[in-house]
Formats: structure tokens, sequence, C-alpha cells
């Protein structure tokens, strides 16, 4: 499958497939996360675009993917009800760049604090974290083939890397 | 609460002098005429879209600006490297030929302060035209600068903006130089929630007969 046909996984969204031939991909990360949940035996996989760390009760049904804490156990829930074992499902994560370096710019950290919400809350839950692209100051855009649970990132100065 | 999306041109007024404002800053710097074309007023989730500038790929010059005062959100100019290198050399006074987009890929300290000055300019018109037009107060930060692709800058935007609203007000003009064959800037304005509605409020008051 070429990338073209990648099903994108817009802010805020999240896919998940049973089908080793899917593939997600997400354009354009800049703060946010892509959260790549794999379980290699059952071949299932899903794709997180989390935007923000926390919902602190603003979570909507509609939106479950956007913020880390609400994302992470509704992906696994998901990926269970698809065949998942939740005790082979690894993650990969992607983003949490701080794109414009000014101090006086109240963005807040977002990325930093993406970073941090992400991995707590799969340490939480006993999930590995395989491998990860985090931080930094470029954009992200992402492929994720869940054939092998590969992702593959991509940064406007660095080319593409596979992890 | 947003304004209807079938109400937003009563924005328009606004906008434009805002536009007015910024293409005579550019057209003053850059001592030859601007076109401002395709301008549109966008009411939508902040988040879920399909709209071209967060699926972006091509590489920008993206200059940010937050601003405050009786209205607050956020402004994004982003110029492709092409027009970005044109811009660069003219700010100064290079010869054209001279000018790769590599110059702008990896900017040279002074590439990237001319146009991060280039934006500042072009966007603290904007908002001043937009301003005085509503009788508002708003004071732009000093810019930010970063070379990446248009989506990963609209993004973290939209991102930030996110923590305050689920729907944004886009509005997006395209900035076409003279002698430059399919080039353009996109310029975004995105208010925060109150500010969104005080803008409303503000623009339509002041075309109220």
């Amino acid at each position: 499958m070429t990338l073209s046909l990648a099903i994108p996984v817009g802010m805020g969204q999240a896919a998940f497939s049973a089908d080793s031939a899917a593939v997600f991909a997400v354009n354009g990360l800049g703060s946010c996360i892509a959260l790549a949940l794999f379980d290699p035996g059952a071949k299932v996989g899903g794709l997180c675009h989390i935007v923000l760390p926390e919902s602190d009760g603003k979570a909507s049904p509609a939106d479950p993917a956007k913020y880390a804490d609400t994302a992470v156990p509704w992906a696994l829930a998901e990926m269970a009800r698809l065949g998942a074992n939740p005790r082979r499902i690894v993650a990969k994560l992607a983003g949490g760049a701080h794109l414009f370096q000014a101090a006086f710019i109240p963005l807040l950290k977002i990325g930093e604090r993406n970073i941090a919400a992400v991995t707590a809350i799969l340490a939480a839950r006993g999930i590995t974290v395989a491998a990860r692209d985090v931080g930094g100051e470029s954009g992200r855009s992402v492929a994720f083939w869940l054939r092998d649970g590969r992702l593959e990132v991509r940064t406007l100065q660095g080319g593409a890397k596979i992890i | 609460m947003a304004p209807p999306a079938d109400d937003t041109s009563r924005l328009q007024p606004a906008v434009n002098a805002g536009l007015a404002r910024a293409q005579a800053n550019i057209t003053g710097v850059l001592g030859m005429p601007v076109e401002l074309t395709g301008t549109e007023i966008r009411v939508q989730p902040v988040l879920g879209t399909s709209d071209p500038e967060t699926n972006d790929t091509s590489e920008v010059v993206a200059i940010y600006l937050y601003f405050r005062g009786d209205a607050r959100g956020h402004c994004l100019l982003c110029l492709d490297l092409h027009t970005s290198a044109w811009l660069a050399a003219g700010l100064l006074g290079l010869p054209q030929d001279s000018v790769r987009d590599d110059w702008v890929r990896h900017p040279d300290p002074m590439a990237a302060s001319a146009l991060t000055e280039f934006g500042n300019i072009t966007v603290s018109g904007f908002l001043n035209g937009l301003a005085d037009h509503c009788g508002l107060a708003i004071t732009p930060t000093p810019p930010a600068m970063t070379v990446d692709i248009m989506a990963a800058a609209v993004n973290f935007v939209l991102a930030t903006l996110s923590m305050s609203t689920d729907t944004a007000l886009t509005i997006c003009a395209h900035f076409v130089f003279p002698g430059q064959a399919c080039v353009r800037g996109t310029l975004l304005l995105l208010p925060e929630t109150d500010s969104l509605q005080t803008l409303y409020h503000a623009a339509s008051r002041r075309e109220r007969p």
C-alpha cells in the first residue's frame, strides 16, 4: 500500500483495525502526539492523534482521542474489542514538539505536557513504550503500518526514519 | 457561543480593514503593490476539520504572533519557501537570482530576521486595522518564526486554541506578490473563545446602520 492510500487521522481522532494491510497516517504533528498501539500477535493496531494532556472533565464522548487521559483507556478498550490481548500491546510515540521558540508566547509547553501525560498513563496501564521520537522544535508526519507495527516518522529537516 | 456560519459576512468589512492595513504596510516595505485574493471567513470545529491548511505538507516559513487586550487570540502568517526567498532577498537588497529556496529552508540569520520582521509588519498591520475598525484595543506580542510544513504550524496553533474553545473562526487570506506566479502567503486569525464573540459583536455594531 502506498502512503497515498493511508487512512488520515485528524486532530483529536483515532483509527483502529484488525486488517494487517491497513496504514494510518498523520500529516503535520506539532505539539500533538501520535500514539501507535499494536498487538503483534493479533495484528491489531490503532493510531490516536492526541491534542491535549488532560480532559479536566471536559471530554466529550464524541472525541475521546483528544485528551491523553481519555484516549489511552478508550484506545485499549477498542483494541481489545478487535481481538487484541492487552498484555501483548506495545506503544510507539511521536510528536510533542515546540515549534515556535519564544518565551513571551503563552503556548504553555503543550508538547512537553502531552509527552509526560501519555508516558505516565501508558506506564500506569502497564503498556511498554517500544520506541519514541518526541520533543524538539520540528513538526512530524507519521505513517503506521499494521502489517508489522512499524512507525515511519518524517521531519522537514531530518527526513524519514522508522521507529 | 460562535456566530452562525452564515452570518460571518458581518466580519468582512473589519477583515477588509485589517487586510488593507497589512497591504499598505507590505507595499511600504517592499516599495511595490501587493494583491490580496481569496479572502475566506469560516466558522468550524477546531478539531477534525479537513481544511486545506491542516493537511498541507508544503514547506513554509511560518510567523506566529499572539494578541491580547480587548480580544485575545493567535495569528499565523505562512509563506511558501520560494516566496520567502524572494521576499528576503528583496528586503536585504540582494539580487533575486542569487537566492535559492535552501537559503530560507535552513535559514540564514539575516534572512530569518528579515522574514520575521516582514511577518511582524504584516500581521501587526492586519491586527491594528481590524482593531481600529472595530473600536477595540489589541496588542500583538513580538513575532516568532519557524520553517516547517504548513500542517505542523497550523496544527500547533490549533492545539493551543483547543484549550479554550471547540469552535474556531478562521480568517484566511492570500497575498500575491507582483511577478511571482503561483506563490502565496496565507494569513490565519484564530481568536480565543470570548474574543470570538467580542470581535463579532464589535464588527456587527460598527456595521449597524
